[in-house]
């Protein structure tokens, strides 16, 4: 564990879970609120359904009531925020290439150092993700719906692919800002205009199959590209478009490629001069 | 045994050559100040010596071993800039080297806190450009290093702080521990180093210990009655290397016979004429360019 890391980790975290909290006694306070408006033994009303009759309301609530909950889509909400933390971690060589005269003089050899720094943020970012599935599964208990979540065994895929997707996109971002002094956040910034352009450009498939081909060729750096293809419909899961192949397939392509950067990232940190 | 080694150091900036083919040594136990103008290269040949800036070309070892991560166990380095967090408090900076060193001495590093006037629960940053610097002394200080490497230490010091860096720098020389420092403070190198290194432009300029090269010449220096005292006699001279006129003052920097030369000046009736020893400013000054940097020397 790197000291300097924990503490950033601490600090991202704490205000992380202060803002979880907040959001989930929100969602409480709004749930217990809505069941005392409840039409219905079993059934309450979620938000207004503006002109409908209370027989069509009653019969709306019925259905959503009926709904299943599938276990990879609370897996795959949780990936999204380990995902926009693992972002905000991703830049902490960057940040200690301001004072490389106190770091790299350390009787540590500098890949152990930046390895550190890796497990630090990765234990941060797997607590976020844990953080997230708890806070879910809390608030669905309190809300009586636990019964709706449903259990498939893809589910634990979607949620290797999610977190393999926070850990490749932390991965590229310090292998891109590693050895720059300065510019980590603007970097960082970037990377959601330049995944999310580069997603969208895979869908244009008016342009032919030569420019798809380049787009879905790029895409399978971009970590994006492997959870917008992922299409949930309940309780299976098919992958989209804009990449092809399988979700297991992807899940092991996010490892490698998130392991590789990060290798990568610590080689170059490692060759950067005062 | 040498406890640094520097030999035919160069470092290329692209075009720019920021250390050319210096080459020195730094006995165990030694204090080396490195003396040099801005720009000379002093802060580049710490760095490459660390391995914190890679050399062009050259050789450069500490404890008679290339530097590896296993050095700076016994090694401590301050920078001439600031490179702690200023988001943290000193404690967490303790807590670093704690958590880093093995030879981590919190008594020690206590002693230093309490001798620097330093709170450890102020946060870096909001500590002055002199506070920062006592901080990284007090850190770099309480490893108990055996080679200490201190880019200009007592910068932004007051004067009493300045005065303990020099006795913490004599302190762990008389404890064996080898130091090479630099300063712009000619005055804090004269009493704590025994050698000199001076650099100009990249290259080593002047280099040994401080009483032999202070040995080499003396001053014959006189005043005269008013400035239009005339004497062109001494610019030729073989003896002297160097003559200085500033108003009625006459200087002269004597390799031999300086007594004889004293009499001579006595013939032309100053007002008083002495044999002074030369100090490592006029030691600097004569291998920088005196011009340069003197004013008033015609």
């Amino acid at each position: 564990m790197e000291y300097v890391e924990f503490l950033r980790v601490r600090r991202v975290l704490t205000i992380f879970a202060t803002f979880v909290a907040v959001i989930a006694i929100l969602a409480i306070a709004t749930i217990v609120y809505s069941s005392i408006a409840t039409t219905g033994k079993d059934t309450f009303v979620i938000g207004s359904i503006g002109d409908k009759s209370p027989t069509e309301s009653h019969k709306l609530s019925s259905y959503l009531q009926a709904l299943p909950i599938p276990l990879g889509l609370l897996l795959g909400i949780a990936s999204y925020v380990a995902i926009v933390v693992a972002t905000v971690f991703a830049s902490s060589l960057n940040k200690e290439n301001d004072g490389l005269d106190f770091v790299f003089v350390k009787p540590i050899r500098r890949e152990i150092i930046a390895m550190r720094y890796f497990a630090t943020d990765i234990v941060g970012i797997l607590a976020i993700f844990a953080f997230t599935i708890a806070a879910e599964l809390i608030s669905l208990a309190l809300s009586h719906l636990s019964h709706r979540i449903s259990i498939d065994a893809r589910a634990f895929w979607v949620g290797g692919l999610g977190l393999g997707v926070a850990f490749m996109w932390y991965g590229i971002l310090q292998a891109v800002t590693a050895t720059y002094k300065g510019k980590g956040g603007m970097i960082v910034g970037f990377s959601w205009a330049i995944f999310g352009g580069l997603t969208g450009a895979g869908s244009l498939t008016v342009l032919g199959p030569i420019y798809l081909g380049i787009v879905r060729a790029i895409n399978f750096a971009n970590p994006l590209a492997y959870l917008s293809s992922l299409a949930s419909n309940g309780s299976t899961y098919n992958v989209g478009s804009v990449l092809g192949g399988s979700l297991e397939a992807h899940a092991c392509i996010v490892w490698v490629i998130a392991l590789g950067a990060m290798a990568i990232a610590a080689i170059s940190w490692k060759r950067v001069e005062v | 045994m040498n406890a640094i080694s520097i030999a035919n150091l160069t470092k290329r900036y692209g075009t720019t050559l920021a250390v050319d083919d210096v080459s020195f040594e730094i006995a165990e136990g030694s204090v080396c100040g490195l003396l040099g103008p801005n720009g000379a290269g002093k802060s580049t040949t710490m760095r490459c010596l660390l391995g914190l800036v890679r050399p062009t070309s050259g050789r450069l070892m500490i404890g008679g071993r290339p530097v590896v991560a296993e050095t700076f166990e016994s090694l401590a380095y301050v920078p001439d800039r600031n490179a702690l967090y200023g988001w943290m408090t000193i404690a967490d900076h303790i807590e670093i080297m704690r958590r880093s060193y093995k030879n981590f001495d919190r008594i020690r590093l206590n002693e230093l806190i309490a001798m620097f006037a330093l709170d450890p629960r102020k946060k870096v940053g909001t500590l002055s450009k002199g506070q920062q610097s006592a901080v990284a002394l007090a850190l770099a200080f309480s490893i108990r290093p055996r080679v200490l490497v201190l880019d200009e230490p007592s910068s932004g010091l007051d004067p009493i702080f300045q005065r303990v860096v020099l006795d913490l720098i004599i302190d762990a020389a008389s404890n064996g521990a080898t130091v090479l420092f630099s300063s712009h403070q000619i005055g804090q190198v004269e009493r704590a180093a025994d050698r000199v290194v001076i650099m100009r432009s990249g290259k080593t300029i002047v280099d040994g210990e401080i009483d032999r090269l202070k040995s080499d010449e003396k001053i014959v220096e006189a005043i005269f009655p008013s400035d239009a005292y005339v004497t062109a006699r001494f610019d030729t001279d073989a003896r002297v290397r160097r003559v200085e006129r500033m108003g009625r003052t006459l200087r002269l920097f004597v390799r031999t016979d300086a007594a004889a030369i004293a009499r001579e000046v006595e013939a032309l009736a100053p007002r008083a004429v002495q044999i002074v020893d030369l100090g490592l400013e006029d030691i600097f000054l004569g291998a920088v360019g005196a011009n340069a940097v003197t004013q008033g020397v015609s």
